[in-house]
């Protein structure tokens, strides 16, 4: 039995800490709106999105490693997934997320195998060319996503609360379950062959960890749960085009929100998200007509000078406190 | 008839887009840098020759002489200060740097220069020839053709120069050219900074074809993927044959399915190279 | 008694070069056989093609009775085969016992990870690294990591071993400890394949003896018989010492 050391001993505390600040947290997020006006709600609404795109990556990212550039593909294609199905009353609203996720995780299950066989540089390149692809896909089949014109959806209006509401606690549920997610991941055999991957691929293979299909795992998540988001914000601004919604910042900001919070961690990207949409939240309402050059600055910063994200630099500071 | 021309459209076109990707093959084989900034610093090239020609009436076919030392030196203040910290960093840190250092710029030169598509205009433009029927603008027949020398200039001064053998030793083995004696950074801010004035040069070439505006920058990058990625890395052989290859299927492309289907096919044949064959037709180098 | 492991023709080349060529061997099971010859002969490129790393470009490989050619390593691994590498390959960021954990949780088919914690442990004091499992893998000294690679491969639950060089980089008492515990492992009934540049060592330890030069098997058999084998000594000491190892016999026979 390994001995108890300083450190095992306050993870442990961290262990039985956690899921209460958890709970507190989510009660809290569960009441907020009936203390928030319309604009911190959509503010709130956010973040939980930013949440969800920074998880997404952190599977493929942070996980295992291969740094993906493709989370705007996936966020495009599930919001024209969502925005036709609606328009064409194919589903009902509250089914458009699922089928978004499920339209995705096939794509990026068929899509990966080739794609996942190239490292580091080719396959941040592949990743990002994917949503290129798609974009210029959804530009020109006018005839089935209306081109450069876009798709407009209509309100909602659903008897459970005002829009506002009503999305905020949509994308807070899918938050929780892509948080839920990343939580049962991490704890499985499945993170553990992820973190194998991670650390040399060769290796895994060697020890019997199908690295091929697992990756292709990882991927598939990395997809689903923002073309899931992608279908709830087409529903939620009412009106989508190609160049909003496979914009390549997007697949920026999900790796730089990861960066920012600590990546391969869990709650990382959650601290990440918000913290940059305080950022953002900042600059557009001071700088408008430079928040694109301030936005670059903050992430130039990041890169240089945090490039751990601020998760491990208090881990950083408790293994020096172990140590003396 | 129609795909002859569309053929010599494409070499035209693909002399220039030679220009454009040598920059960034050499700073992604060199440095193991996805220079993301690339095609904004082509359109700081086209707008410097722009200026120069509305103001001075300095034809943008001579003004890579007076633009490339003033990128060069550019190239390697921003290399020296910003890229050197993240030199040997994975690609995820590198190329978000290289992202951000893009929005930046992109967004000083729409506050500085508007959105605004510019256009050179020239008084007196070159002649258009006709050879057997086929059409050739001269504006673009000499912009080829000074995309062409540059190349060849850059060929040279790579194989011949000392400091080029230096690029070229570091690029295939640091260590190694570490242990000859060569400095390293420095070699690595020279080659940055050669990698922004071909930019810059390319962008002077390009005024004289396309309309200038920083919205274009994006496109231009990407055109610098699918080159670079189509002929191969970190050679010139490379930038060459993807160049003109683009260059072809991107006119074969848009008389077959039209001018606004080019950038989805040039992605996908990226795609398809990347799968079948990601180091490229010249192949060789290939950094992971 | 049926072999464990059957090579037919194997071959491998790398552009021009044929780093293996038409490689034909058997091991039995409970053997501890000896893989040598001169630099670039293809002994790792043996065990690569073996353990699934690399595809052979022809030939046949059968263990157990089920033909393994062209299967994918994690395959192989699963099936029990387990090797070890000339630089070893840790997974650095984790500890001692993650390591040994994850593979026994895959290729070792524990049910559990408490299952797979269990046998992690008992295979580090199998190797002699007992009460380092907290350790990082990365700040383990070299003897120590080549311990851990024992330790992961024995987690993996295999019928055949396979060593490549396992004592390069070590010094004297660390040989001995790792020659005892291979000793120890084929008498618990292991078959084991190992590379070894160490003549004396291979002599020592292994009950047969193959020899490799440029891919190809130019000698198999008992280990005393190998080391005068004047192809063998040919190939690590070129014609020469051959020929004047059989003059030398035919001055001494003369001189009788």
């Amino acid at each position: 039995m390994p001995k108890a050391s300083p450190q095992t001993s306050r993870h442990a505390l961290t262990a039985r800490i956690g899921p209460v600040a958890v709970a507190i947290l989510l009660v809290v997020l569960l009441v907020l709106p009936h203390y928030l006006d319309n604009y911190s709600l959509r503010l709130a609404t956010t973040v939980f999105m930013y949440c969800v795109l920074a998880w997404s990556w952190n599977f493929i990212g942070g996980f295992v490693g291969y740094p993906s550039f493709g989370i705007a593909a996936f966020f495009g294609l599930g919001s024209y997934v969502g925005a036709i199905m609606l328009t064409q009353d194919m589903i009902p609203f509250w089914l458009s997320p699922a089928c978004a996720a499920v339209v995705c995780l096939v794509v990026a299950a068929l899509l990966g195998a080739p794609i996942l066989r190239l490292r580091g540089h080719y396959f941040a390149v592949a990743s990002l060319a994917l949503g290129e692809v798609f974009r210029e896909l959804a530009m020109n089949w006018t005839a089935v996503t209306g081109g450069g014109m876009g798709v407009n959806l209509p309100p909602l209006r659903s008897s459970l609360g005002t829009d506002s509401q009503v999305f905020y606690y949509m994308f807070l549920l899918l938050a929780l379950v892509t948080f839920a997610v990343t939580v049962a991941v991490g704890r499985s055999r499945l993170g553990v062959a992820f973190r194998c991957i991670r650390q040399n691929e060769e290796a895994a293979n060697m020890i019997g960890i199908d690295a091929t299909r697992v990756k292709i795992i990882a991927f598939a998540l990395s997809a689903a749960f923002p073309g899931a988001a992608g279908a709830l914000y087409a529903s939620w601004v009412g009106y989508i085009d190609p160049s909003d919604v496979f914009d390549i910042i997007i697949s920026v900001k999900a790796p730089v929100m990861a960066l920012l919070g600590g990546v391969g961690t869990v709650a990382g990207p959650a601290i990440g998200a918000f913290l940059y949409l305080a950022f953002e939240e900042i600059v557009w309402r001071n700088l408008l007509q430079f928040h694109a050059a301030v936005l670059g600055l903050i992430i130039v910063l990041l890169v240089l000078f945090l490039p751990n994200g601020f998760v491990d630099v208090t881990r950083r500071r408790k293994i020096l406190d172990g140590a003396s | 008839m129609l795909f002859v021309q569309n053929v010599v459209n494409g070499l035209l076109l693909g002399g220039l887009y030679v220009c454009i990707a040598i920059g960034f093959s050499l700073i992604w084989g060199v440095l193991n840098i996805i220079n993301f900034l690339h095609g904004s610093l082509i359109v700081l090239g086209s707008y410097i020759a722009y200026f120069a020609f509305v103001y001075f009436g300095l034809s943008p076919f001579i003004a890579p002489i007076f633009i490339m030392p003033l990128m060069f030196a550019f190239g390697y203040a921003l290399q020296g200060s910003v890229l050197n910290v993240v030199i040997g960093k994975p690609v995820l840190i590198t190329l978000t740097l290289t992202f951000g250092l893009d929005l930046i710029l992109n967004n000083l030169m729409v506050w500085g220069f508007t959105a605004n598509f510019r256009r050179v205009v020239f008084e007196h433009p070159l002649p258009t020839f006709e050879v057997h029927g086929i059409v050739i603008p001269g504006d673009r027949l000499m912009a080829m053709a000074l995309a062409f020398l540059l190349t060849l200039i850059f060929f040279l001064l790579l194989n011949r120069s000392r400091i080029g053998r230096a690029i070229v030793a570091v690029r295939n083995d640091r260590d190694a050219a570490v242990l000859m004696g060569v400095n390293v950074k420095q070699i690595y801010a020279i080659t940055f900074a050669t990698g922004v004035a071909f930019a810059g040069a390319a962008g002077s070439l390009l005024s004289v074809v396309f309309p200038i505006s920083p919205i274009n920058s994006g496109v231009l990058l990407g055109k610098a993927f699918v080159i670079c990625i189509l002929g191969g890395l970190g050679s010139i052989g490379g930038a060459v044959i993807g160049g003109l290859a683009l260059g072809i299927i991107e006119s074969i492309g848009a008389m077959a399915a039209g001018p606004e289907y080019t950038v989805l096919i040039s992605f996908i044949v990226l795609l398809a190279v990347l799968a079948i064959k990601p180091t490229g037709i010249a192949g060789k180098l290939g950094y992971e | 008694m049926t072999a464990l492991l059957e090579l037919k023709g194997l071959s491998r080349r790398f552009g021009g070069l044929m780093a293996v060529s038409d490689v034909t061997l058997d091991i039995k099971p409970g053997s501890i056989v000896g893989l040598i010859g001169p630099n670039g002969a293809g002994k790792t490129t043996l065990v690569n093609l073996i353990s699934g790393a690399l595809k052979p470009n022809a030939g046949e490989m059968w263990f157990k009775g089920t033909r393994i050619d062209g299967l994918a390593a994690h395959k192989i691994s699963g099936l029990g085969i387990a090797r070890t590498f000339q630089v070893v390959q840790p997974f650095p960021e984790m500890t001692a016992l993650e390591n040994v954990a994850a593979a026994a949780m895959f290729a070792g088919k524990a049910g559990s990870l408490r299952e797979a914690n269990a046998r992690a442990e008992a295979m580090l004091e199998r190797v002699g690294l007992g009460g380092l499992g907290a350790t990082s893998a990365a700040s383990l000294s070299l003897g120590q990591r080549k311990r851990l690679e024992f330790a992961k491969s024995l987690a993996m639950r295999p019928s055949l071993l396979l060593l490549d060089e396992v004592n390069a980089g070590l010094h004297g008492s660390e040989i001995d400890a790792a020659i005892a515990l291979i000793r120890s492992l084929a008498q618990d009934g292991l078959t084991i394949l190992i590379i070894e540049h160490l003549v004396k060592l291979v002599v020592a330890l292994c009950d047969e003896v193959a020899v490799l030069h440029h891919g190809q098997l130019i000698a198999r058999g008992p280990s005393a018989d190998i080391t005068n084998d004047p192809r063998v000594i040919e190939a690590y000491l070129g014609e020469r010492y051959s020929k004047r190892g059989q003059n030398q016999q035919r001055v001494t026979d003369a001189a009788r």
